[in-house]
């Protein structure tokens, strides 16, 4: 186990280093200029442009821009931001909380709500129950989440006027009940997702012959369900369900823009048009290593789970 | 002797995806305590649905069952789901064709047989494992305890077979249901299976329903026989009394075809035709299609179980207008 794990993370240093690349200068093709969003609009003398291209470093080539980046990176230092002027570290520092609280709210619902439903449909195919889910699942999945989330801010301004509908408050219990709104059109999407997934997974697991001889030993439907036929379902419930989390941050882009919120999400996206480079390198590598993290747990939980992964089981048969 | 299992006027329909199909119609049949019964037929000919009907396995949105299942004083049929899950492992036990797929991939071996005790004793974990160790010694799978802990994928299909039959008497039930036991093993281990089987069910006063497509094997196994055509009972009897004197036309057609070795060099003998359609709504035999003697009342009128030839054993019952023993031309100028 130890041995995979290292050269897991071997393999991830190698992705790593390929990503910054594509990163780097991926950033510098797009057409903006960083003095101009240093400058903010105010005319500047030669001079004072060149000084500044100096402390940004932007007067070097561009390999050794690239090598700047990579020894900050490896000594923790991200970098100075053109916009803000201030050091990305502390940038993040102040704004991180907000994302990680909107994408863990959201990773709950999805947990909580999209899992338990696809189960329920899932045990319960083809009745009403399964049948009214899956409309509701059909019309979350065709919503996209900016839209998903005006709809909300508009229900709650005008209709029911119990969430706030922008910023993020003081304290957590007043953060959670500023965030449900965000939170909620995060996970709308993911967690329609997550729950038509669980649910065609388990109807073919509820189908399979050894859950057939569960019943037949006796067990309760209960048992049936939760013990033999969710245990299995359970890997490619946790691969999707989790990747969906990770890849929830770059959907807090356009959540966090629409709410309001400052979180990561908005200050990519402020970092993109202002041709920030160093805080859009910065959070989009951020980006990658928080997926391939989530990846790298979901392998281990593989073996956790599946014993014929676990043993390196010779024999593979169809569950 | 006395009847452990009684069923009478069976009747299944399932909805499918391609319709309504009616598997089984009108069955009668019974089961004596500790004796092994047979229940034979081609594929799809309705053994698998009587016996998950027994269970109630079926999803019961989708399946209109008629009739009786009278076990130990109470028709399985009008018991509810959670009155089943106590006879289901407890009273009736169930062999699967496939132990490959019977057995859960993800949970050790020992546990799954270990759930019968302490679903339907409540036993403690280690109460159920000290049961679980003494029934795998008693099925062959040795050493007990290194077994114990041990996966599905790292057990060959014979003893996994063997996990499934521990499974099915585990709870001590009086009858345990075999479907097509051995189908799915290797040639070589079939024997070693039926052999367990058959020392269990002498050693516990086990009844056994086996349903197999094999005669060689209800030779060797079993007491009674019953012959299973397009959902109806055709014949029924002692084993040598049916497999000697068929009176079924369809029963005698079987036993004929089954190759034997003083045949060798010979054709084998086959029937022609295919079974009806299970969508096939018909009137009168479902073997008359295929049958080398029909009359006119075979295509009319669905013949009943009677005691046709009682020289031919006791309790021997048969449905035929045209049973094998009656003069054969005289029935074709008709």
């Amino acid at each position: 186990m130890t041995r995979y794990v290292t050269g897991r993370l071997a393999q991830m240093v190698i992705v790593l280093f390929i990503v910054s690349l594509l990163i780097f200068f991926g950033v510098r093709i797009t057409p903006t200029d960083p003095i101009a969003s240093i400058a903010k609009g105010k005319q500047m003398s030669a001079e004072t442009i060149a000084a500044l291209k100096a402390e940004y470093y932007l007067d070097r080539p561009l390999t050794e821009q690239y090598a700047i980046w990579m020894k900050g990176m490896i000594l923790g230092d991200l970098g100075k931001s053109y916009q803000y002027r201030e050091r990305v570290t502390v940038l993040l520092a102040g704004r991180i909380g907000t994302s990680v609280q909107l994408v863990f709210m959201s990773s709950i619902l999805i947990f909580l709500l999209g899992i338990p439903l696809g189960i329920i449909s899932a045990s319960r195919k083809n009745t009403m129950t399964d049948q009214s889910l899956t409309i509701a699942s059909l019309v979350l999945v065709s919503s996209p989440s900016f839209f998903t989330g005006m709809i909300l801010m508009l229900l709650f301004t005008l209709v029911i006027p119990i969430f706030p509908t922008f910023g993020i408050g003081s304290g957590f219990v007043d953060n959670i009940r500023y965030l449900a709104l965000p939170a909620i059109s995060l996970a709308a999407v993911l967690l329609a997702l997550t729950m038509r997934m669980t649910r065609s997974n388990m109807v073919e697991q509820l189908s399979s012959g050894y859950v057939q001889m569960a019943t037949a030993k006796g067990l309760t439907r209960r048992q049936v369900v939760y013990k033999h036929a969710l245990r299995n379902s359970s890997i490619p419930i946790l691969t999707v369900s989790s990747l969906q989390i990770a890849g929830m941050l770059s959907g807090s882009v356009m959540v966090e823009t629409v709410f309001a919120l400052n979180g990561i999400g908005s200050l990519l996206a402020s970092s993109v048009n202002k041709g920030d480079y160093p805080v859009t390198q910065s959070i989009t590598l951020m980006m990658v290593v928080v997926f391939m993290t989530f990846n790298l747990i979901v392998d281990i939980m593989y073996g956790v789970i599946d014993p014929r992964i676990r043993l390196g089981g010779g024999r593979k048969h169809e569950a | 002797m006395s009847a452990l299992l009684e069923i009478s006027g069976l009747s299944v329909e399932i909805m499918t995806t391609r319709g309504l199909i009616n598997p089984v119609r009108e069955v009668d049949l019974t089961i004596e305590k500790g004796m092994a019964h047979g229940l034979v037929g081609e594929s799809g000919c309705g053994k698998s649905v009587t016996a998950r009907t027994i269970l109630g396995l079926h999803e019961r949105r989708l399946v209109r069952v008629k009739g009786k299942v009278m076990f130990e004083g109470k028709d399985l049929l009008s018991l509810s789901e959670k009155e089943m899950e106590k006879i289901r492992g407890r009273r009736i036990g169930m062999i699967f064709q496939d132990p490959v797929a019977a057995l859960n991939p993800l949970f050790k071996i020992g546990d799954q047989i270990a759930e019968v005790f302490t679903r339907h004793f409540g036993d403690s974990r280690a109460a159920a494992k000290k049961k679980t160790l003494e029934l795998l010694e008693r099925v062959g799978i040795m050493p007990a305890e290194a077994r114990y802990n041990q996966y599905p994928f790292e057990f060959s299909g014979g003893m996994l077979q063997r996990v499934v039959i521990a499974i099915a008497i585990a709870a001590g039930p009086p009858l345990v249901i075999a479907d097509e036991p051995t189908t799915a093993l290797d040639v070589t281990i079939q024997a070693q299976i039926l052999d367990l089987l058959q020392e269990l069910q002498r050693e516990l006063g086990l009844a056994i329903l086996l349903i197999t497509h094999n005669f060689g094997i209800v030779s060797e196994m079993c007491d009674v026989v019953s012959v299973m055509y397009a959902g109806m009972i055709m014949e029924t009897g002692n084993k040598n009394d049916v497999l000697l004197n068929p009176l079924n036309r369809y029963s005698k057609a079987l036993i004929d075809s089954i190759p034997s070795r003083g045949a060798a060099g010979q054709a084998m003998r086959t029937i022609p035709g295919t079974p009806p359609e299970l969508f096939d709504h018909y009137e009168g035999c479902p073997f008359a299609p295929r049958c080398e003697t029909t009359m006119g009342i075979c295509r009319s009128k669905r013949p009943q179980l009677e005691a046709l030839a009682p020289a031919y054993g006791e309790r021997h019952f048969a449905a035929c207008h045209l049973p094998t023993f009656t003069f054969e031309k005289e029935a074709i100028g008709d």
